[in-house]
């Protein structure tokens, strides 16, 4: 059996890539199971998604705890402690990061990972080709795809089922197919995952007996005020919106919307974008009726 | 033509609606079973379906429309899970005393609190006791072909109550697997449209439905009734289980035996976790164990007489509730061992608790189960319920109390 991990955040398209993935291996014949973990649904939050590819019927359920290829959206997420992309991987592991930076700089983020770690810009690509961040899930779906030795056609196929169902239009379509080839070719330079010698699905843990508490532990009550403020949404962010500030009409229609609350207004009543917070889900940028923020790519 | 593609566990529900060609579906979102609603939606509004869609304001509005449609003599399906399962909760009862037929699938997600997404089965089973039906499914095809089993066990004259129909969510809700879709012809060739013959509406024949009765009396009739109907229902869903086997090709007994032929050590489990345990039996077979499992599939009627035969006379056999009644255990233990309490060979039982909230089940805690059944065969007592917790699980509660400003002992 094959098993891929994706993690990215809501809004990057990784479901979407492992069901390009699953659909994929389920057009070249083989047994298939496809799913994604998210706790409550929000734009930018660590989510996982999982592919599991087999030729026989698949007999494991939920989270993959014990990866052979590992597929991460964007390089914040290496070190983030809720989303975890490393964990269980090993020496055996291949680990492809969507990153403008190299393979050594990656590395000194994860010094602890002796596994394969690919890296490449695949929203660069993704934009040059589609001009929309959407397409990132077409992009690593396939990179995937091609990883895994599934063929071209197999997994322009498997884009192709995912594609149905979405509601893009005719061009978009085409210009993800041709995503899919550019990217596949791009992909197929490196070496391919193999499947592991050994059935092992995942380290064994002694177990614990749980015993008595207190009510003051044993409900779900939280003591420690104010300790989200702890948890900065700010490098969850890909792109940044831009205030250009000769557009805007005061009308706050940006600072009721953000969801995360990270606008505020200034003493002449301007939004002000607090990039400590701001999560980059460019609600703010669609909601503002006279196109007063530009968008960049977040450089860091 | 049958057709084989990939589905969510979700999206084999709806098909299943779609393919029984219901009239009518009141529906109320809740995750994570929103997407069978949203399918339907969409279905209805683009015309693929003829059935007529519905948004209510609440699951005991839902379930209220849906229980007052079933009795137009209209087939109709709705979707819920927890919370909304509760919250509809003593529409249950009302439409089982109704005596009427409508399918109604439950996506199992724990209860609050703690509030949470994922699966356990406390929500299902709080339902046991309220007339309906209960299947409870391991795949996504078997949530498709178990729908479609459901409206012929409904709409059966010897039967005539609802049934719930169980998958778990995320594990299935949101999983795609290869599901085979009948053709649409084959299924209206084994479930024709409904025929009401008590409840129903029509000018030239007026009735009251649902009396009130006061007195012990007609009261005791009518739900001593609903549990002959539940009794009975036993040997009609055998019959239907054999008609489907006959026609699709797939056989779904009260109660799923794996490798239990010659087992001696047996795991008892339902629903998408007992894929995982179905893995572990075929790992210990590898090493020469003796391992088998039974999977609880018809929960309600209770296949009492099925699962005492399938485990009477094993070395050990360990029920692994997901499911906790605080200041009981185990739920289908209970039940399990009072099916086998007059049987001359039962087996010492060890009642486990796995998956609450849907943690997982790990290798490491199936073989820690393995080495309690031969503890319980060798004579040893192990007490119950036994809760599946690993060192790991525990650090990292202990640091999460600590996040929250407790004073955690080390
Ligand atoms: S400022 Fe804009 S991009 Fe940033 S979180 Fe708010 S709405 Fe989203
Ligand atoms: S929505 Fe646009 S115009 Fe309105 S306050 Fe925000 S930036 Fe200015």
């Amino acid at each position: 059996m094959l098993r891929i991990r994706f993690h990215g955040r809501g809004g990057q398209g990784m479901k979407t890539a492992s069901r390009i993935l699953g659909s994929a291996a389920f057009r070249a014949g083989f047994c298939v199971q496809d799913s994604p973990v998210y706790g409550a649904e929000r734009r930018g939050a660590p989510m996982a998604a999982f592919t599991r590819i087999d030729r026989v019927q698949i007999r494991e359920r939920g989270a993959i705890v014990r990866p052979d290829l590992v597929v991460v959206a964007d390089d914040t997420l290496l070190t983030d402690p809720a989303a975890q992309p490393l964990a269980g991987c090993d020496a055996e592991s291949t680990v492809l990061v969507n990153s403008t930076r190299d393979e050594a700089a990656l590395r000194q983020e994860v010094p602890a990972y002796t596994g394969r770690l690919l890296t490449a810009d695949f929203t660069a690509v993704a934009l040059a080709t589609t001009h929309a961040l959407a397409s990132l899930s077409t992009a690593l779906g396939v990179a995937a795809a091609c990883l895994v030795g599934l063929s071209l056609a197999d997994s322009l196929a498997g884009l192709d089922d995912e594609l149905t169902e979405s509601h893009m239009s005719m061009a978009q379509k085409e210009a993800n197919r041709q995503l899919a080839q550019t990217v596949y070719a791009q992909a197929s330079s490196w070496a391919p995952v193999r499947e592991r010698e050994d059935s092992r699905i995942a380290e064994t843990a002694p177990l614990v007996e749980v015993t008595f508490d207190p009510p003051r532990l044993a409900g779900p009550s939280i003591y420690a005020v104010g300790n989200s403020p702890q948890r900065r949404t700010g490098n969850w962010r890909q792109f940044r919106p831009v205030l250009q500030v000769e557009r805007c009409t005061r009308c706050w229609i940006c600072f009721v919307r953000c969801p995360e609350a990270a606008i505020s207004l200034d003493a002449q009543e301007y939004p002000v974008v607090d990039y400590d917070e701001c999560k980059g889900c460019l609600l703010c940028v669609h909601e503002c009726p006279t196109h007063a923020f530009t968008v960049e790519k977040e450089v860091r | 033509m049958t057709q084989r593609t990939l589905l969510t566990g979700n999206a084999a529900a709806a098909w299943g609606a779609r393919l029984a060609d219901v009239d009518y579906i009141p529906a109320f979102p809740i995750t994570p079973q929103t997407e069978i609603i949203e399918l339907l939606a969409q279905w209805a509004t683009d015309g693929t379906i003829a059935g007529r869609f519905v948004t209510m304001d609440s699951e005991h509005s839902m379930l209220t429309a849906a229980g007052a449609a079933a009795a137009t003599g209209a087939r109709v399906f709705t979707a819920t899970s927890s919370q909304g399962l509760l919250y509809g909760f003593e529409v249950l009862y009302t439409i089982a005393g109704w005596r009427v037929p409508l399918v109604l699938v439950n996506v199992s997600r724990a209860l609050a609190s703690p509030i949470t997404l994922e699966a356990d089965h406390n929500d299902i089973l709080s339902a046991r006791d309220s007339g309906f039906l209960q299947i409870h499914t391991e795949t996504c095809q078997e949530i498709l072909d178990t729908v479609l089993m459901a409206y012929r066990l409904a709409e059966d004259q010897r039967v005539m109550l609802p049934v719930l129909v169980n998958l778990d969510g995320f594990t299935l809700s949101f999983t795609r697997e290869p599901v085979e879709l009948p053709a649409a012809a084959a299924v209206s060739e084994f479930l024709p449209p409904y025929q009401p013959h008590h409840a129903f509406i029509r000018g030239d024949r007026p009735m009251a439905q649902g009396a009130a009765v006061l007195g012990g009396a007609a009261y005791s009739y009518f739900r001593y009734q609903q549990h002959l109907a539940q009794e009975k229902a036993l040997a009609v869903y055998e019959e239907i289980a054999a008609e489907f086997a006959a026609r699709f090709g797939r056989y779904y007994g009260l109660v799923e035996p794996f490798q239990l032929d010659d087992a001696e050590y047996v795991l008892v489990m339902s629903n998408a976790f007992a894929t995982k345990g179905k893995a572990m039996v075929q790992h210990w077979r590898a090493r020469g164990v003796k391992a088998g499992l039974l999977r609880l599939r018809v929960f309600r009627p209770f296949p009492a007489a099925a699962i005492a035969a399938a485990l009477a006379g094993r070395k050990a056999v360990a029920v692994i509730d997901q499911n906790l009644a605080p200041g009981l255990g185990g739920i289908t233990y209970q039940e399990i061992a009072a099916a086998l309490y007059d049987r001359q060979e039962r087996p010492p039982l060890v009642s486990v608790i796995g998956g609450l909230g849907g943690k997982d089940i790990s290798q490491g805690e199936f073989e820690a189960v393995l080495v309690a059944l031969q503890q319980a065969a060798a004579g040893e007592r192990v007490p119950g319920p036994w809760l599946l917790y690993t060192k790991p699980e525990q650090e990292r509660m202990r640091t999460l109390l600590q996040i929250a400003g407790k004073e955690v002992q080390a």
